[in-house]
């Protein structure tokens, strides 16, 4: 199944085209709202509130307060009037104060949960998808895009509603007041929906190309900051410069370009209002002169009225176009989210998968051929049999394939061919967390978290008292380092443990792996920086650690794998070696050229007669 | 330190003065779309007169062909402000962005121990947006309000006074109410920007360290870490939002209540025959404008208010001085004939002192190891080589200089450096090789990833030097990567060149013959070799041994075994070792000699 690494896990897209269809972005996010329900009744009733009181204030200041009252000098009419018209706004401000409420509740917690949502697929996903997607773009993804949505997504579409609304009241009460009059107001309708679609590919293109160009801006941010060591050595701040400001100049071209379109639609759609009015005014004043109006006050009055609702009739129009938009652009960034929700994790969890007990230890690989991609396999037909609490070594030349064995039996990976068995299960069969947990594993990379060194080398175990961290630190020999620190454990490190030197990062890892008290064992290079005094006095205390549990040890200090069980020799991906120190020494293979090295320099012979001289 | 929201503002008005043609014109712009907007309802109030009284069509005609017209050149106008307006606000985000880069690209390395990448990303991207958002609206709708107010209450006042009068108090209400908003929403807003930095860091550390979770199952641990800043993320969202939604419907209200007075107040003068419709419509219509001018300073306000939020984020990267800069007359060094020297050098990253009285001399084409236990102070002595942090007291000096004298970036053109932990580039091969020399021929390359024993396993990639290795060299393994590197400081042809552990990841086959490769560059450069193996050590010209920050040995290896000192003790533990491979060595000699025999034995 894992052949198709490479079909199956495309690096996210970067262009700036749409590949979802709206519909179905929409429906997508539709969903994220069910839960809120309740308040998108609130939000309804009060946006129909609102819609009404809106439509109802022209009518009553037109039609009644200047045609029946003003103009026909009646008081208490007017009095009457005027007090409904103000029960009207409070109406409409009670309503208004209920709709943004629930806008705010409704899209917030809509952003909280696409965060929490992405946040949580991340953390399924496997390890060839962070392989090949850049963490700046995931970011941007998590950050900048749901924003985008927030912004426009949710009060938008919940507007996009209450405008649809008055947008057909406002039509049935003109047609209700004068047929004639309305049907000449709505002639300038066609020439809108025209200029829509005219504009609606401009904006889908502009809004795209704003999405991703703000993402390479994160990503270049991101690459210059973690690389700044490498850049500042190297004196190449000038050339991240430019590259950075590339990245944001397209970005700023992006930007412009939104606003162009933006700049000419916005005022195309206004003249086309005045147009609408004028159609009104021109129309309405040749039907009152003729007297088709009925007297005079109330021609007035209906022209005031008509005149304000069609200026109300352009509002939605003018929302719709602007949600419209804005729309295009919330689209752009959900469909960017849903790019990431969509990935399916490469390695999941069967549906027969079980939880395993705590196990032996014992591991075997069958047949076992992977590569990252399908092309070039990494490790070739490899099988062995590790029984439980035994120690094993993986050596050999860099680049053999001896993390990638570890990666494989951690199932970070899933081999192409073959099977790897844990005390008899076969590890797609259980659940990868189950089988995690008994591991403990120093990674090649170290990475610490930002944080206190407790809380770094509880890590795996958040239970462990501060006992158990302090005994596991004094096992790998961290203790006397840490307590020297300004504030011992306590002491707060930074991102990737800034703070600490390079062989203390690797000896606060190696605690957080041995606190776990694994069944398994794994320690890539776990010592690699480490003097040779602190690496011995941690394979003394080893010894004793390794004595209960199943061990893999890759080094290419080879003191470090000489006490173990047994000695895999990786070369090119297949295991050309086997067996204790002794044995392969004896066999004057691969092996006993590597240890023999390990003392030899370009002038070997000297080292011979000198140390043979103190003797 | 940037507390004081007039001292943000004026360090904005540079980015906005330095555009001040488009400022200009966007003024004149909205100056004269101010003065149509204020115009056109006059025309309306001419169509009421003339429906009641003139009753005349062409006039009518006249007035509507005036209407359309000036909506028309409205809209020419308002695309001509909108646009620069546009360009404006963009250009300065744009030119903020890159000074926020520049001033990180500045900082020296202590800033980054303090500062989470989450942090600066959020302040650089999302933090800028909001100011561009700001000048690119609410900015504008600034200048344009204020003209709006102003035009249209001369009007007002010129129709009627005490009607004028009225309404202006009752809009005033609407001035309190924001002014309130503005106070409370100003901290809410404020404290969301902190826990939206907040999350991106989360969100940052977690996808780096994608592989320390997985490895240690702890996913449900990661969602829990997330979901705080992203709890409280909502929660002053929310706050922000309920207290929107309790202050801006109250501009609408008291609007309304303004047409009511206006209304009962005109009408009764109308009855009164003191005021004909026509005015009264033209009257109320403006001050149905003034509502909005109103509504949207709230708008502006709270526009403002993130921004101002946003724009201290921002202005502190930009302003952050690094703490190690050149100094204004910095010499330029030309060439270097690599003599190094520490002098009574003291150190600490923070409070604590790190290295303690480090006197040390290099001299030109010097090979010197640097040897000692973990967090003894090795990398830190090359920090400051290369000047990335400042000593706390003595000095350095490079053939004579203090380095503080020497521009930095011609310090370290000089220095070629592997450094303990690797950084690659999410380019090419070729490119992360060529990193420190971009224009370096092909054969260079491929000569240096020779040296460093990298070009077998390069050609061996898909691509071969062009092979784009993943984001943090992933797809490397960790000796690959620590060649590349070593690959990277070759080609810069340093005089001084610094291996900082940078064969630990490699084996010691391959380590030979980089060595060996190596043994004949190194002739004529200076260079610090810091290893924890002992092969690598011995044929220094100079062993210097650390503990605990002081220098506690120092010679050449023959020396050093005599003074039967640390270095001895060193040494003898892996001597052990080595005895032991030089008896399995002659052991296995002897079988092969016997097997020889027996097989030329068995041959005969
Ligand atoms: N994520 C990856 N994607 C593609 N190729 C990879 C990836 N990780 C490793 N490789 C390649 O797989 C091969 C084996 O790598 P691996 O990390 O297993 O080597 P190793 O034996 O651990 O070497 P070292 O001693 O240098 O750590 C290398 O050629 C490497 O380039
Ligand atoms: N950025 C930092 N901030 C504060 N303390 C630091 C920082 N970097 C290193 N240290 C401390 O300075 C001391 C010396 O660190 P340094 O990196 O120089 O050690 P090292 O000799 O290179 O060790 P290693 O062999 O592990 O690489 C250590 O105790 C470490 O904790
Ligand atoms: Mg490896
Ligand atoms: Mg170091």
């Amino acid at each position: 199944m894992g052949w198709h690494f490479h079909h199956r896990h495309p690096p996210l897209e970067k262009t700036a085209e749409r590949r979802m269809p709206a519909r179905v972005i929409f429906m997508r996010l539709l969903k994220y709202l069910s839960p809120y329900k309740g308040w998108i009744a609130a939000v309804v009733l009060s946006v129909i509130v609102t819609s009404i009181t809106d439509i109802a204030s022209p009518y009553i200041l037109g039609r009644e307060i200047v045609s029946r009252y003003i103009l026909r000098g009646d008081l208490e009419g007017l009095k009457a009037i005027i007090a409904i018209f103000i029960g009207i706004q409070v109406a409409n401000w009670i309503a208004n104060t209920v709709r943004m409420y629930g806008l705010g509740k409704i899209g917030q917690s809509l952003l909280f949960r696409i965060r929490e949502k992405v946040f949580e697929h991340l953390q399924e996903l496997s390890f060839s998808f962070f392989d090949r997607s850049d963490t700046g773009d995931l970011i941007s993804r998590v950050t900048n895009d749901t924003d985008a949505i927030g912004e426009a997504f949710t009060s938008g579409l919940i507007q996009v509603a209450s405008d649809i609304l008055i947008l057909f009241m406002t039509v049935a009460v003109m047609f209700s007041i004068n047929v004639q009059l309305s049907l000449a107001s709505m002639i300038v309708v066609p020439m809108i929906v025209a200029i829509a679609i005219i504009f609606n590919s401009k904006f889908r293109a502009a809004y795209q190309m704003q999405r991703t160009r703000i993402s390479n801006v994160t990503s270049k941010l991101q690459e210059s900051i973690s690389g700044i060591r490498e850049i500042q050595s190297f004196t190449r701040e000038r050339d991240a410069m430019k590259e950075f400001r590339n990245a944001n100049l397209e970005n700023f071209q992006a930007n412009l370009r939104a606003t162009k379109v933006w700049g000419t639609f916005f005022p195309t759609i206004q003249l086309m209002q005045a147009i609408g009015i004028s159609i009104v005014i021109l129309y309405g004043g040749w039907l009152s002169l003729n007297g088709a109006l009925g007297p005079v006050e109330d021609a007035v009055g209906t022209l005031i009225t008509f005149t304000l609702y069609v200026g109300m009739f352009f509002g939605p129009i003018f929302d719709l176009t602007n949600f419209y938009n804005t729309i295009q652009s919330a689209f752009a960034a959900a469909e960017r989210i849903f790019e990431i929700l969509d990935v399916e994790p490469e390695i999941k969890d069967s549906k027969d998968a079980v939880e395993i007990p705590k196990v032996r230890g014992e591991i075997e690989f069958r047949n076992v051929t992977f590569g990252y991609n399908s092309k070039q396999p990494v490790l070739h037909n490899i099988s062995f049999h590790i029984k439980p609490k035994e120690t094993i070594a993986l050596v050999g030349p860099t680049g053999a394939g001896k993390s990638t064995i570890v990666k494989l039996l951690c199932r970070f990976y899933d081999p192409q061919k073959g099977q790897i068995l844990i005390d008899g299960y076969d590890i797609k069969k259980i659940k990868r967390r189950s089988l995690r947990r008994q591991m403990g594993i120093v990674l090649q990379e170290t990475f610490l978290f930002s944080g206190t060194i407790m809380d770094n080398i509880r890590y795996g175990r958040p239970d462990a008292s501060d006992e158990m961290v302090m005994a596991a630190a004094k096992l790998v020999g961290a203790h006397e380092f840490i307590e020297r620190l300004p504030d011992g454990y306590n002491t707060k490190i930074g991102e990737g443990g800034a703070g600490l030197s390079a062989g203390q990062k690797q000896l606060v890892a190696f605690a957080r792996a041995l606190l776990r008290n694994p069944a398994i064992l794994i320690l890539d290079e776990a010592t690699s920086s480490i003097d040779p005094y602190t690496d011995l006095l941690i394979r003394k205390a080893m010894k004793l650690l390794l004595k209960d549990r199943t061990s893999i040890i890759i080094a290419h200090r080879l003191s470090t794998v000489r006490d173990a069980d047994r000695i895999f020799v990786i070369d090119n991906g297949r295991i050309v070696e086997e067996g204790n120190h002794e044995d392969l020494l004896r066999k004057g293979g691969l092996y006993s050229r590597l240890y023999e090295m390990q003392f030899k320099e370009p002038s070997a012979e000297a080292i011979a007669s000198s140390s043979r001289k103190r003797k | 330190m940037l507390n004081k929201p007039m001292a943000f503002i004026s360090k904005l008005a540079r980015y906005i003065i330095r555009r001040w043609h488009l400022l200009i014109f966007m003024i004149i712009c909205t100056l004269l779309t101010t003065y149509i907007n204020i115009y056109i309802p006059r025309l309306g109030g001419q169509v009421i007169k003339n429906i009641l009284e003139a009753r005349d069509f062409n006039a009518l005609v006249w007035l509507v062909i005036q209407i359309v017209g000036f909506t028309g050149v409205l809209g020419i106008l308002s695309f001509l402000s909108r646009y620069t307006n546009g360009y404006f606000s963009q250009k300065i985000v744009y030119e903020i962005r890159n000074d926020a880069f520049r001033s990180i690209q500045r900082q020296s390395l202590a800033f980054f121990n303090k500062t989470d990448t989450g942090q600066l990303i959020s302040r650089a991207t999302t933090d800028a947006e909001r100011i561009g958002r700001f000048l690119g609206f609410q900015f504008r709708m600034l200048i344009e309000t204020s003209f709006l107010l102003v035009g249209v209450v001369a009007s007002m006042v010129m129709i009627d006074l005490e009607l004028t009068c009225i309404s202006l108090a009752l809009l005033s209400l609407i001035l309190v109410n924001f002014s309130l908003f503005g106070k409370k929403i100003r901290p809410v807003i404020s404290e969301s920007r902190g826990h939206f930095a907040r999350l991106t860091s989360v969100l940052w550390e977690s996808i780096s360290g994608i592989r320390i979770v997985r490895a240690f199952a702890m996913e449900d641990y990661e969602r829990e870490k997330f979901k705080k800043p992203n709890d409280a993320y909502y929660r002053s969202m929310m706050k922000a939002a309920s207290l929107r939604a309790t202050f801006i419907p109250i501009t609408g209200l008291i609007g309304g209540l303004m047409i009511a007075t206006v209304s009962w107040i005109g009408g009764l003068r109308i009855i009164e025959g003191k005021m004909g419709v026509d005015t009264l419509y033209v009257f109320s219509y403006y001050a149905a404008m003034l509502t909005r001018p109103m509504r949207l300073i709230g708008m502006i306000w709270t526009g403002y208010q993130r921004m101002a939020a946003a724009g201290e984020r921002v202005f502190q990267i930009i302003e952050a001085e690094p703490e190690v800069k050149d100094k204004p007359n910095a010499i330029e060094l030309k060439s270097l004939k690599g003599h190094i020297k520490f002098e009574n050098v003291y150190f600490g990253y923070d409070k604590k002192p790190i290295l303690k009285n480090i006197n040390l001399e290099i001299k030109p084409g010097e090979t010197v190891a640097l040897l000692g236990p973990t967090g003894s102070g090795k990398s830190t002595i090359i920090h400051l080589l290369m000047r990335f942090y400042d000593v706390t007291s003595g000095r350095i000096l490079i053939d004579g200089y203090d380095i503080r004298d020497i521009k930095i970036r011609s310090l370290r053109k000089h220095i070629g450096v592997v450094s303990q932990e690797i950084f690659l580039f999410n380019k090419s091969v070729r490119e992360n090789i060529s990193f420190g020399k971009p224009d370096a021929s092909m054969e260079d390359i491929i000569r240096v990833a020779k040296i460093a024993q990298a070009h077998d396993f390069i050609v061996k990639l898909p691509n071969g030097y062009d092979t784009v290795i993943g984001e943090r060299g992933i797809d490397l393994s960790g000796g690959q990567r620590q060649r590349i590197a070593i690959a990277r400081a070759l080609l810069l042809d340093p005089k001084i060149l610094i291996l900082d552990d940078s064969t630990s990841s490699v084996d010691v086959d391959t380590e030979y013959e980089i060595q060996k490769a190596l043994s004949a560059l190194l002739k004529n450069r200076t260079t610090i070799i810091i290893t924890q193996r002992i092969s690598t050590i011995r044929n220094a010209d100079k062993i210097v041994v650390m503990d605990n920050g002081e220098i506690i040995e120092e010679g050449n290896h023959e020396s050093l075994m005599a003074k039967k000192g640390a270095y001895y003790r060193l040494y003898q533990t892996l001597y052990e070792a080595q005895k032991e491979v030089l008896e399995a060595v002659e052991a296995r000699k002897k079988l092969e000699k016997e097997k020889l025999i027996l097989t030329r034995d068995g041959g005969e």
